[in-house]
This record gives C-alpha cells, structure tokens and sequence, in this order.
C-alpha cells in the first residue's frame, strides 16, 4: 500500500524548508517541542514494532496503522526510501522517532496526533536534550489560550512566527514558550476558532482569546450515528447555535428563527406551554413532531434544559434523518449534552431573574358603555331594550367597579438559576449540571416550574475502550388555566376565563359583602357568565411529570479504524396528577353543588439497546470511506391509572385526598406497549474529498403492524460535489468554498398509529341506569384494520452551500419537495358503520414544497466584531389525494359555534373554507337591491353568492388559506465592541392566517348564550349610520342576516415582525479567581408588527384563536459566572 | 473486561428473536379477538347499548328539541340560534343541539348488530342469552322507531337498514319509511319473545329492556307506520292487547304520579329515560325557569303558549299539573314559592317534571350547571301510550274506542265519552302527553293538520316579569309559520357530517 501524504495541507503552516538536502544523510533527531500536555497521545500511546529492511516509508505506514499518528512530510526532503531495520517492545513514540532520526537531519514535531517531519534549519545540528528548559532562547512566555467564554483551550497550537518553534496548551489553557526575543510575534491556532497572532511585546504573561470561527469550514457537525466536518455535509442540516446567551428558558423556544425550515408557534404566554415544532411542513393530518435524538439515544423524556446544550443540530432532508429510519419523518433534532473535560474543575453558573406582563391586553367595555352598545344591538333590531340596561331605572348598573381583565391578569416573576460543575482526570471525566426554572404566569394562579439535574461522564478504560453514561433527571410542575373557546357541547364559549373577563359585567365586584365571590346576574341584562377570578383563584392542579433518561454507553476500538459502540437507553416518565374541582357556590354559568377530585398516574417505560459498527478507512489517498451497521430495540410501554372520588363533604385544602371521597367512579386503566427492531446500514464515500456520497438503508419492524406488513425497508442516498476543489474555482479569491448537495430518501413513519391499529381494544361504556351512579360495560367503538401498513415519506433535497470573500459571507439554500404518501390517518366512516373512533387507513398523499435560505456575514477583527445572520424559508403545502373516493375530511377544530376548517384534495391541509363576504351593505336599498340576501339592511355583510343559486349557504364557500405561513423569516445580529456585546433577534412570518374566534365570541351580542353580556371594546367601532366607515359589521340582537355566521369575516392575517429578543451584555476584565463574569439584560417580544386584530398573531390551535393565552413582554437580568 | 466484551457480542447476536420481540397483544381492555366468551362478556356488551340515556344531544336537547319545539305548545324560552332555526323550520341539523342523533342511534344499532351476531351461537345459559339477545333487539327496534319518525317519510325513503350481516356499510335508504318501520317492528317482536317481564326483573336490572317496553314500542311503530298503512292499525290493537292483557300495567292513581320519582318503576312505567343527579335526561333541568331562581339551574329551553294552556278541558287536572302560569304556588325544594319568571317569554312554564325540584335539601337535583339531569325517569312510553293508540287505531278501523279512551280521562278527572270520535283521541293525545316526545308535532303531521303548525303563537306578557302579581296582555310570541311544508318539514335533515361520509349513498332530504 503506497500512501500519499499530501502536503499541500501544509504550506502555510509557518515552517521554512530548505529542499536541496542531500538525502542519505539527513537524518538526526532534533526534539524540539516537549509537550507540556499531561496526557497527550503522544506521551501514552507505546508501540511494539519489529521490522527487518524496510524501507522509511514502510516504518511510517506501520506506525500509523498501529496508531492514530498520521505523517506529514515533503518528498522531495526526505529519504523515504532509505531501509532502516526496527526492534521497539513498548516504546514511546518519540523514542523510537529519536532512534529512527539520530543520525539524520530530519527533525519531527508531534501536533497532537500529526507528526510532521521537516528538515533541519541549522546546519550544525544536534541532538537537542529533551527538557526545553535547556535549549537557550531569550525570552519567556507564559500565558492561556481561552475561547471567548472564558474557557480553557487545552491543544491549541501556540507558534513563534517564522520559526518551526511552538507548543501545544495544556489541559488548563496553559502553556510556556520561549521564544527569541521579546518582540517575537505568536501564531495562535484551534480547531474551530480564528487563528490569532499575538505580538510579545515584551510581556511574560500573556492571555489570549481565540474566537470561534463560524465560518471555518472544519467546523465538525453532529449528526446521526456520528459527526462530520461541515464541509464534507452531502445532506440539508443546519447546527443551532446562541442557545443560552439570550435567557430562554426552553430549548424549543431557543429554535424559533435559529434554523431555516423549521417552523416553532409558541405556545402563547401559557407558562405550561411547550412551544410546537414542525420542520419542513406538515406531511401528516396527524402529529408529526420531529424526532428528538440526545446523546445518540431517541429522547421521549421531559424539557431539555438549554443550559446543558452542547451542540443542536437539525437534520431536515432524507438522507439525513432516514438512519433513523421510523419516528424521523418530521425530521430530527440532534443534541449532544455538555460533557466533561480533563482537568481543573471548571464551575458554570447562569441566573437570570425577570418579570413578564402581557403585551396585548383585551379591553372590554366599561358599564355605560355596555350598556349604550346593547342598547344599540336592540335599537338595530327592533326589539325592545332592555331595562336592567337602561340608567333612568337601574343608574346603578352604568356605574363600572371592576375592570375584570385587569384583574385576571398580573405581571409574573421569572427565575432561572442553572450551576454546572465540570472536571477530570486523563482517564475520567465528568460533566454535571442542576437547574431550576420558576415561571409565574400572567394569569392569576399560573404558575411552572422545573428542576432539572444532569451527569454526563465517561471512562476510559484504556486505549480501547471507552464506558460512559449520561443520566438526566427533570420533575415539572404547573397549572394553567383554560382559555379557548370550545365547550364540550360546542356551544358558545362560556369556559375560556379570557373571553368571559369581556362578558363578566362590570358593574359588580369581586367579592360580595361577606367575602364570598359576587353572584354573576343572570341572563337578564347581562348575559351570564363564570367568575373570572373565582375561576383562576380555584384551579388546584398538581401536575408532576418526572423524567428520568439514562444511557450508558460503551465505545470499543477493535482494530484502527474499526469502531463498535453499545449503548443502552432508558426514558422513563412518570406522571402524577391530581385536580381538586370544588363547589361553585356563587351563581354563575358553571355553578356546581358537586365537587370532585381526579387523581390520574402515568407510568412510561422507553427501552431501547443499539449496536454499531463502524469501519473507516482510506483507499490510496483518494478514496475515503465509512461504514456503518448496527441494529436497535426499542420497546414502550405505558400504563395509566385515573380515579375520581366524589362528594367532598369538606373541601379544607388538607383533606382534598381521595380519602375524604364518598364516592368513586369505575377506575380506569390504560396498558399500551409496542416495540421496534430496526437494522441499518450506511456508506460514506469520499472520492479526492471532492466528491462525497451517502447512502444509507434501514429496516424497519414494528409490533404495531400485522406480521404481514411489519416491516419496512427505506432506502436513501445523497451526493455532493464541491466545486470549489475544482481547478476552475480552486484559485479563486472571491469564492471560498462552494458545494453542491442533492439527497433523496424514504422513510417510514407510523407515529400517528395507536398501538393495536389492528386488533382494537373494546371501549369502557358508561350508562344510566337504576342506580346512582354509572353501568360499565363495553363496546366495539373502534374497527381494526389488520391491512394497515407503514406510511412513507419521500424527500427530495437539492442544497449549495457557499462561503465569500474570506468567509465572510456564508450562504445556504435547499429546495426540496417531501411527499408523504400511504398517509396514515383516521379517515372518516359511514356513520351507519356506528363507532365513534374512526379506523386507521392508508389513505393519500401529500406534499410539502419549499425553499430555504440562510445567509450571514461577518467582522472579525479590531474592537468591534459582528455577525449578522438571517434566514428565510417558503413551504407550500397541498393534499394531493384522498382514499375510498373521499375528497375532504373534516376538522373538529371549534370556536363558537364553527367548524371553519377542512382539509381538501387540491388545497393546503387544514384550510379554511368559508364563505366569502364583499363589504357592508352602505344603505338599505343596496341591501334590498341584493336578492341573495332578503333580510339584509344597512350595515350588514355582504356576503357573495359564488355559486349563482340566489342564496347565500355553505355551498359558496371557497379556501381562503391556512394557518401555516408562506414565509417564515428571522435575523439575527451579534455586535461586540469591546467588553459590551448586543444580539438582536428579530422573527416574523408571512402569509399565515387565523380565524379570530376572540372576535366572534366578544363583540358581537348575536352568539346566543352570551346575549346581553359585556363586549369587546372593539364593539365601538361597528357600523352605525355615525361610522359607516367601519369594516365590522352592525351590531344586533337578533341577527337577521346572519352576520355572524362561518365567513372569511372571521379570516385575518397573521403575518408579524417581532423583536423577539434584545440583550445587551457585558464582560468584566479577568477578576482574580473568576474566569468569567458576564452580566446582561434580555427584553424578549419587546415590539411586534402585525395587523391582526386579536391578541397575539401567534395563534396556535390550527390558526383558530378562541382568546389563547396571550405572550409576554418579558424583561430580565442575567448573570454568566464561570470559575 | 474480555468477560465484557463476551457479553457485548452476545448481546450483538441476541437477534434472533426479534419476532417475538414484535408480538404485542393488546393488554387491559379485551378486543374483539377475545372478547364474546361468557355471559359477564354479554351483559358489558348489554350495559353498553343504553348510551342514549345520558347523552343530552338524544334526550334533553336533540330530540326534545326536534319534537317539542316546533309544535303550537311550545317556543323557545330564550333566544338560541339553533333553537330558533328548528322552531323556524331553517336548520340543516349541523347545530351541536341536534348534529348527533343520526350517528349515535347507528352506535346504538352496531352495538345491538354486534351482541346479536356473537351471541346467538354462543353456548351460554339460555336465559341470560335470550335476556341479551332481547335487548339487543329491543335497543335495534328502538332506534330504527326513532330515526324512522325523525328522518323517514313517503318520499326520501325510509332509514338505511343495517344488520348483522351488513358488511358493506354505504347503504342507501329505503324507497319508503314503512320498510324501515316495519324493521322496526320485527325486532320489537323478536325482543318480546326473548324479554322476561318487568317484574321479572331484578332491580339491578332495571332501566333495561323487557317484554311490555318491546310490545308497547311495537304498538307504537305500528301507530306511525299507519299513516302510511292502514293494515297497520289491527297491528297496534294487537300489540297494546298484549300488553294490558299481561296485567302487568296500570295507569298511576293520580296524573301527577306518573312523574315522580317514587314512581320511577311504577305501574305506568313502560319506557323511560333513566336518570340521575350526575347523569340521564336533563329535560327537567332544560326546561326548568332560567338560572332556577338561583338556587338550582334551569335552561329556559322550553316554554309552553297560551295555545298549549288553553288546549285543556275545562276540569282537566292535567293543566294545572302540566303548566305553571303566573301566580301558580308550587313547591321548591321544601318552601313554598309563586312561579314568575324572569327570562319567561310566554308568562307559562312546565310544571310536569317538577318533582325533584319541590323536595327540599335538593338531594334529587342535578349538581352540575351544564348537565341538570335530575333523579326523576323522564317517561318516554306510559302505560296511558298503550290505552289511546289502542283507542286510536279502534277508531281509525270504525270499531269503538271509548273504553280505553275513557280510562285515560277518568284519571284526569274528566268525564267518560261515549263514541268517540278522532278529535276527541286528539284532544286527549295533547293533554296527556304534553311535553313528552313523539307526541304533539308529529301527531299534528300523522293526522294532517297543518294550520296549527303554521298559526301564530301567544302568550301572557306580564307587565313585570318578576312579579308574579302583574297583569298581563295577551301577545304574540311566535309569528304564523306559513313557511312550513309538510312535504319537507315532517321529517328534518340528516346532519351534513353524516351525508358527507356516505360516499353518496345519502342525499339531503328536501330541506
């Protein structure tokens, strides 16, 4: 095997060679580099090496065949094929080099694991003494190299510039140079980081900081069963970064706007709320979350703590995520957690402590305006107002007391306090981490918190073997309040506590005379609502999830090259919950003489063992190949148990036990379990590191489907091509680097499927009969499809990456088109089939097109630094076919009284279909002149009659859109200029829509159950013949037209620009012991831009907004400390 | 450590057995693979039939809603939407009130398709077996009687017929109601040669189906199919024969009786809604005076016209037992109260479902606001349904009707008729089932008189509506319906859902 070792990697590494050596007697040892590591390869790698006449070449094939030295040297100075003969028994690798060089001219140099060997520059060479503190040079420096946090960079090269004389830093960052003079000029270098040089200026003590280089194109990229350098990526995978500098206290919420293509709606201001992610669309009418993966083992367990963040990578096109074969679908999120370091102990702590409020607070109307408006609604109508509004007789009803949205909301305090503790020795080393997180919600009487702990360590046995475990802990806790608008009877919401603060009267207070809760006055008047604030002080909700997720892992070198890793995972969940739901004694809409305690238990067990293989090698120098092979098991089980006790005869908070019950119901139970198997293999293919190939293959077998159609095979494969190692680009200045990506892939997906789609369990039934309380029995509810099979996802990606201009500019786009096809969904029956769960079939296809870009730049050098980052992605999304003939599936999704939701052949999934409207009718005889609509007048809608048949009914609907946005966009700008650093983060969509039930369902009198309750202020500005310049329709109490019904009325556009985060920070001066001190302040959704007329334009729920929790404005003080 | 890497490898190739690792069985729940062994596994697929019971879209709202409102004895006590478009013959069934009564009456005919198709070979105790077939013919007559009187007629067909045997479920309806009444009738025969009687059963079993509810319900579908077939009518003398001549049965003492809770399973009973305070019918409740004074819940669903309080004969004591008027004392939970209502839009509120609201320490009310269900059975099928469809159908052949007719109205407290005629049968029909289902409106569509549907409505509009000592002018409180089509509006509308899913096998009917 001749290798050859190219130099070219090495021109400009700062060593001079003389070429014109005569080469028979060249060689000599000259040591000139100790290394102060303490554990450095190097140092504890001894080799065992017999070999008789070999050639020099020979020697150094075998060395690093042996080893993971690799040599780097200049043909045309070195006699390489001088033969040399070889008895080593254990020997340190610089003995035997100081033997095999004695008597040449070549000196070697060992830079972690690259030997390079040069020749000499002193003609009067000699053996130089191994101790550097007896080679004479002038001057002495001491100093640490550091990353911009304050870490220590231990094996950052440190050179003397224009001579081969430099050191490597110890595990603390340190290291000690003597250089020539004191006006010597040090190179600093690190893997990942900007190359420095340093003037000595005559300092003995020295702190460098290096920073991180973006751009540099070695960058290594987590993906899945390994990493890969960024520049050799064939798939579409993006690497989050700024995870903890922006005070987030949930990792999802640290992916909004962080990655192109992967869309994240936050959960409102709901403190319990998990904010959703979707990467690449929607394929599924079903959930399609992405695939967690942390620490190599698939996550299913609680809140990440961003603090323990490593890396976070998304793997977006098929070829990436498909050797995660099922589950990876909707893409994969990649973590890796902080893991330990050799030597000192290194402490972390993070604390940022803040207040959030509400940005967009409702109004209602004060009392003399309810009344005033009410009146109108009549006046509008024809129908007698009503007295109890009318201030001659009852002046005491337009007297306002309490302002009941104030009073449901408040300013919540935030706290977030993190510690981590990191540390080592050469053979172990350890990372931990506790945390707690404390959120009060700016509603009453919501609140979350979450404790979270983290050890990650390893051990390495010896050369060979390496044994670890991660092991995580998370115990979350909250209560929230409900705030949609749906009832279980869909009738017009009179639960959710936001849109029942508008209706609340105002005229009443809180408590009464004797400190109960007021009664809410009954219809008469004033509607008839629940107590807002009773409703929110009496939430009693304890919510426990606790987490607990292991692996233990073990990573065995069987030969050079030949890796197998073990691991095994553990997730186990455990929930508890218990509510109190007591008597609601006043009189109100949810008055109840009963009252209730649920106690429900959750039990869920994730297992999963995985093997794999890996071989690496390198065929001459051109081809370079990987191979993996492995298979997993996975099993879950779940099992839940739900109990109600009833009838309370005390409800003291020290007796809401289940103890204290009278009566219970039938307890329920739940067991579901399923499992996995999986096989996989995958190729990576490097040919003259210019062209790259993947290809992967998985097999998958499930328990969820029959033996049948159990398993699945899904292929992928990706090819890159960098055309700037081409000779046409290779000199250019202007292009840095440019790759062309192109994947495809299919993968298996069977996420939406319950566990036993084919052999459904029978459903509990609940009667009345002759007793007081209910007969169990069971039914078939369900049909079991034993034809069920896998769902696939099909990705097609085609992506160029680029770096300009000294790297200053950074460039990637991706398009690709997914298409799922088999979709799995419950489709709907006849209902003369008479169950209430619909079956699972394979039925449709459907397809996500989009287009992703991310571009950046960036200033480097003086004082004042910056990046600037932004991203933008377009999704189209269609159903493309149904099965069983059917065209549309309905959606449940509910406000008021509507369904304004379908998904159609031909048209996003979960559009709206509506019915169009065109303006309000200006006069009555315009309204009269419109015979679609005979009982319109003045100030009511039009709505347009699309199908010609005189009459105005759901068959005139038409698709207006979906909630999902046509372009979701955000921009990013890091600024640093000394010790300050500034980071903007703007984020926004377009094109997105929501239907504004909070509208529906607040200003106007004609929803039924809320006849005469208060309204939105917005119900100022209706049509009236004083504004008839309104777009909202009249108000009225009997509705004629029917205004309010299901119309693109409703239909706003949610397309936003927030500034999502600002935070200005500062960086003290080295300070004695402390490594690093940064204090900064975070104003989170400080400004938003929208012309939506609702609450937040992020609207959750499909796009329907029934009055959701509203987001924060969030301000807060943070503290980085590291020592 | 070799020991270690032994096992790793061990591990590696521990793959062998992957099949079994893939074999889950459903745990907790049976499914249908081991289910329909025994008799327990019969009576749990028996308890499950009786869904309707507390689903308030079948009984309290929906059919309530369907069946009362739209007649002259009742408007809707409040504005509600959905309420108002049924009263107005404008609805298209979407409304959550009314939406669910088609599909879950099919729920109710799987589960019945399910236990006959298991059970009937099934080697059990032949009494327990013929007790559960029975019922699950029984429930199958019932819901196939009831779709049919909501959704069949002459001229969109009859409801689509699925059996045992039916694999292939788009089915479409058939030519004419008659053939799904007449399937109605044929399970209600089948049930009441399976079922024991009443008084047979234990009072566990109670609230479930036995042989005078399956010859009453046979009576009664015969009853409707008759307009339709005049064979019909010999058909109904039969069947309600059958039932007074078992003996079993006996109008209560007092009309009053009928609807209390201690009569719950008493004499008059042949069918009702079972209930309780946390579930069953919420009628009491939804017809109940707005908010219930504040001390109970009441819905304001359901107010009866001066039409409805004016039908009565003079020294009927039904009216005072069926309607409160202004004035009227009552008792309410213990303490004695003159009815007036605030939300009232007719100066009248029923007053026949009132007893568990006159027991004091509200111990027989519902407790929830949503759901004001109450200890008291809601009747849907007396013994006094027997007695005038078995007067009605004498009538109707020519034969004399009297005997039964006057049985009925010597209860309440009115005088014997001799040669009775159909108006006399009418007459009594809307005194004595008032406010129950399948009783005015689609009596007023069975016997073709449309312009009581169509008239205009009144009521007393007090002038204060609080005080129930206030005078009162007479006004109209509904306008004349002259929209109202008997071609169309006999039956209402399949809800969208269900015609959407049916892969065209359904098609709106008329509306």
């Amino acid at each position: 095997m001749k290798k050859e070792i190219k130099l070219k990697k090495f021109t400009s590494f700062p060593l001079k060679f003389d070429l014109k050596m005569k080469i028979t007697t060249l060689f000599m040892i000259v040591f000139l580099f100790q290394l102060q590591a303490k554990e450095s390869y190097a140092q504890k790698t001894k080799i065992s090496i017999k070999l008789e006449n070999v050639s020099f070449e020979n020697v150094l094939n075998e060395i690093e065949s042996l080893t993971e030295f690799k040599f780097l040297f200049n043909y045309d100075e070195f006699d390489y094929e001088k033969t040399v003969s070889i008895h080593a028994k254990k020997e340190r690798i610089s003995s035997i080099l100081k033997w095999l060089f004695k008597d040449s001219n070549m000196s070697f140099k060992v830079i972690d694991k690259q030997i390079v060997l040069s020749r000499n520059q002193n003609s009067t060479l000699k053996i130089e003494p191994t101790d550097h503190s007896s080679v004479r040079q002038e001057f002495t420096v001491n100093g640490t190299v550091s990353d911009s946090n304050g870490q220590p960079l231990p094996g950052a090269n440190v050179l003397e510039k224009g001579t081969t004389n430099g050191t490597q830093t110890d595990f603390d960052g340190k290291f000690l140079l003597t250089v020539q003079n004191s006006n010597s000029i040090l190179i600093v270098s690190y893997l990942g980081f900007e190359t420095k040089e340093i003037p000595v200026q005559g300092r003995s003590q020295i702190k460098i900081q290096l920073e991180e280089d973006s751009a540099n194109l070695d960058e290594v990229v987590i993906v899945g069963y390994g990493s890969v350098a960024k520049k050799d990526l064939t798939g579409a995978v993006t690497v989050v970064k700024n995870i903890t500098n922006r005070a987030v206290t949930n990792t999802e919420e640290a992916l909004q706007g962080n990655a192109a293509g992967v869309t994240v709606t936050s959960a409102g201001g709901d403190p319990t709320g998990v904010p959703r992610v979707r990467i690449r669309g929607v394929g599924s009418t079903s959930d399609e979350s992405p695939l967690w993966i942390v620490d190599g083992v698939p996550y299913y367990g609680g809140p990440l703590n961003p603090f323990d963040i490593e890396t976070l990578t998304v793997l977006k096109d098929a070829s990436s995520t498909a050797i995660y074969g099922v589950r990876a679908a909707g893409g994969v999120i990649v973590v890796t957690t902080k893991k330990g370091k050799s030597g000192d102990l290194v402490f972390d702590f993070n604390s940022f402590t803040g207040t959030q409020s509400v940005w967009n607070k409702p109004k209602a109307l004060n009392a003399a305006q309810h009344a005033e408006f009410q009146n109108l609604a009549d006046d509008n109508s024809g129908t007698p107002r009503e007295s109890l509004l009318d201030g001659n007789l009852n002046p005491e009803n337009l007297i306002s007391k309490t302002n009941w949205v104030n009073e449901i909301f408040r300013s919540g305090l935030i706290q977030n306090y993190d510690l981590g503790i990191r540390g080592g020795t050469d053979k172990y080393r350890f990372a931990s981490s506790i945390g707690f997180n404390k959120k009060e919600g700016t509603l009453l009487n919501t609140e979350a918190s979450r404790i979270s702990f983290r050890i990650n360590s390893d051990l390495k046995v010896n050369d060979k073997l390496k044994i670890g475990e991660n092991i995580s802990y998370t115990r979350t806790k909250g209560n929230s309040a409900f705030t949609g608008t749906q009832d279980a009877d869909g009738e017009a919401a009179y639960i959710g506590v936001i849109s029942q603060a508008i209706k609340a009267p105002t005229h009443i207070s809180i408590y009464d005379e004797n400190g109960g809760y007021t009664n809410m006055p009954d219809a008469a008047g004033f509607g008839f609502t629940i107590h807002p604030v009773a409703t929110l002080n009496r939430i009693d909700v304890e919510n426990i999830q606790e987490d607990l997720f292991g692996n233990i892992y073990l990573d065995y070198t069987i030969l050079d090259g030949l890796n197998f890793k073990s691991s095994f995972g553990v997730n186990f969940k455990k929930g508890s919950f218990k509510e109190f739901s007591p008597r609601v004694p006043e009189v109100a809409r949810n008055q109840t003489s009963a009252n209730s305690l649920q106690v429900a238990n959750s039990t869920q067990t994730d297992l999963s063992l995985e093997n794999t293989i890996t071989y690496n090698t390198k065929i001459s120098d051109k081809h370079d190949l990987k191979f993996l092979g492995g298979y997993t098991l996975q099993s879950f089980s779940r099992k839940a148990t739900s109990i109600l006790g009833k009838n309370f005869p005390n409800e003291a908070d020290n007796l809401r036990e289940l103890v204290n019950a009278t009566e219970f119901d039938k307890p329920l139970s739940i067991t579901d379990e399923n499992s996995l198997v999986s096989y996989f293999g995958r190729l990576n293919y490097s040919f003259n590191d210019k062209y790259l190939l993947t290809a992967s293959i998985r097999r998958d077998g499930t328990s969820r489907l029959s033996s049948e159609n159990r398993w699945g095979t899904f292929p992928s494969a990706a090819f890159a091509w960098k055309l700037s190692e081409e000779n046409f680009l290779k000199d250019s200045k202007t292009f840095n680097s440019v790759k062309l990506r192109t994947s495809w892939g299919r993968i298996g997906n069977i996420s939406s499927l319950s566990s036993y789609p084919t052999d459904v369990p029978l459903a509990v039934t609940r009667s009345v009969l002759n007793t007081s309380s209910f007969v169990n029995g069971f039914a078939e509810d369900g049909i079991s499809n034993p034809d069920i099979k896998w769902e696939t996802s099909e990705q097609a990606n085609i992506g160029l990456d680029m770096s300009l201009l000294d790297r200053k500019i950074n460039f990637t786009v991706d398009y690709f088109i997914k298409d799922t096809k088999d979709l799995i969904l419950r489709l709907p029956v006849s209902s003369l089939v008479g169950v209430q769960n619909e079956p699972f079939v394979n039925a449709g296809n459907v397809r996500n097109k989009g287009v992703e870009l991310t571009l950046s730049y960036q200033k480097n050098e003086g004082d004042f630094t910056y990046n600037i980052s932004g991203n933008i992605s377009k999704i189209k999304n269609e159903l493309v076919s149904l099965g069983n003939g059917i065209t549309e599936i309905g959606d449940l999704t509910q406000v008021g009284t509507h369904f304004p939701i379908q998904s159609t052949i031909g048209q996003p999934l979960f559009s709206f279909y509506l019915i169009e409207t065109d303006g309000i009718f200006q006069s009555d005889a315009e309204a009269t002149a419109y015979t679609a609509q005979p009982n319109a007048v003045a100030g009511d809608l039009k709505f347009k009659d699309n199908n010609n048949d005189g009459v105005i009914s759901d068959l005139d609907s038409r698709y207006k859109g979906s909630a999902f946005p046509d372009f979701t966009y955000a921009l990013n700008g890091n600024f640093n200029y000394k010790n300050f650093d500034l980071s903007l983060f703007f984020q926004g969509v377009t094109g997105s829509k929501a239907y504004n039930g909070f509208k529906l369902t607040t200003v106007y009198p004609a929803q039924s159950s809320v006849a005469y309750a208060n309204l939105s202020a917005d119900a100022i500005d209706t049509w009236h013949p004083g504004n008839t310049g309104s777009s909202n329709f009249r108000l009225s109490r009997t509705d004629p037209n029917d205004n309010i019904r299901k119309s693109d009325f409703w239909l706003e556009d949610t397309s936003y620009l927030r500034l999502k985060n600002i935070t200005i920070g500062y960086t003290f001066s080295k300070i004695k012991s402390i490594d690093r001190l940064r204090i900064y302040t975070t104003g989170q959704n400080v400004f938003t831009i929208t012309d939506y007329s609702g609450l937040d334009p992020e609207v959750a729920n499909r796009g329907i907004d029934g009055g959701q929790y509203p987001v924060s404005r969030v301000f807060t003080l943070g503290l980085n400390l590291s020592f | 450590m070799k020991n270690f890497i032994t096992m790793m490898v061990m591990v590696f190739f521990l793959m062998g057995c992957t099949n079994d690792f893939l074999e889950k069985e459903p745990k907790g729940a049976p499914t249908v693979s081991n289910f329909w062994k025994s008799e327990a596994d019969l009576e749990a697929a028996t308890n499950g039939l009786y869904l309707m019971n507390d689903f308030q879209g079948v009984y309290g709202r929906g059919i309530h809603l369907f069946s009362l409102i739209p007649s002259d004895d009742f408007v809707t006590g409040k504005p509600k939407g959905q309420i108002d478009g049924i009263k107005n013959f404008n609805t298209n069934s979407s409304g959550s009130y009314t939406r669910d009564i088609w599909s879950k009456h099919y729920v109710v005919i799987k589960r019945a398709n399910d236990i006959i198709r298991n059970v009937t070979d099934l080697d059990i105790d032949s009494n327990a077996k013929n007790f559960g077939l029975g019922q699950a013919y029984f429930m199958r007559g019932l819901a196939y009687f009831q779709l049919s009187v909501i959704y069949g007629d002459e001229v969109y067909g009859g409801v689509p017929i699925v059996d045992e045997s039916t694999t292939d479920f788009f089915v479409e309806r058939p030519d004419h109601v008659s053939i799904s009444y007449e399937f109605a009738a044929l399970n209600f025969e089948k049930a009441a040669e399976l079922l024991p009687y009443f008084e047979d059963l234990t009072p566990d079993q109670y609230g479930k189906a036995h042989k005078n509810a399956a010859l009453g319900y046979l009576a009664r579908t015969h009853l409707h199919n008759a307009q339709y077939d005049a064979s019909s009518w010999a058909k109904v003398v039969s069947a309600c024969d059958q039932v007074i001549n078992s003996g079993k049965n006996t109008l209560e003492n007092s009309f009053e009786d009928a609807f209390k809770i201690a009569n719950n399973w008493g004499s008059e009973y042949i069918w009702s809604v079972p209930s309780n305070q946390e579930g069953g019918s919420i009628f009491p409740g939804a017809s109940w005076e707005w908010d219930g004074y504040g001390e109970w819940f009441g819905w304001g669903y359901f107010n009866p016209t001066l039409e409805a309080y004016n039908s009565f004969e003079i020294g009927d004591i039904r009216r005072e037992a069926t309607i409160l008027k202004y004035g009227d004392e009552f008792s309410y939970f213990g303490n004695t109260r003159k009815f007036f209502g605030s939300r009232n839009s007719t100066g009248f509120q029923l007053r026949k479902y009132i007893n568990p609201m006159t027991i004091a320490g509200k111990g027989e009310v519902g407790l929830i606001n949503a759901h004001p269900s109450t200890n008291l059975n809601v009747p849907l099928l007396r013994y006094s349904h027997i007695l005038l469809m078995k007067s009605e159908a004498l009538i109707m052949q020519g034969q004399n009707g009297d005997v039964p007719l006057n049985e009925v109205r010597q209860r309440a407290g009115l005088a014997a008729i001799s040669n009775a005629t159909l108006d006399n049968l009418k007459q009594e029909r809307r005194s004595e089932f008032m406010a129950e289902i399948f009783g005015r409106y689609e009596d007023l569509c069975r016997w073709g008189d449309f312009s009581n549907i169509m008239m205009a409505l009144h009521g007393r509009i007090h002038a204060d509506k609080t005080d129930y000592a206030s005078s009162f002018t007479v006004e109209e409180v509904w306008p004349s319906r002259p929209q109202f089509d008997i071609n169309k509006h006999k039956i209402w509308p399949i809800p969208p859902n269900d015609i959407s899913t049916s892969n065209g096998s359904l098609a709106p009917n008329g509306w």
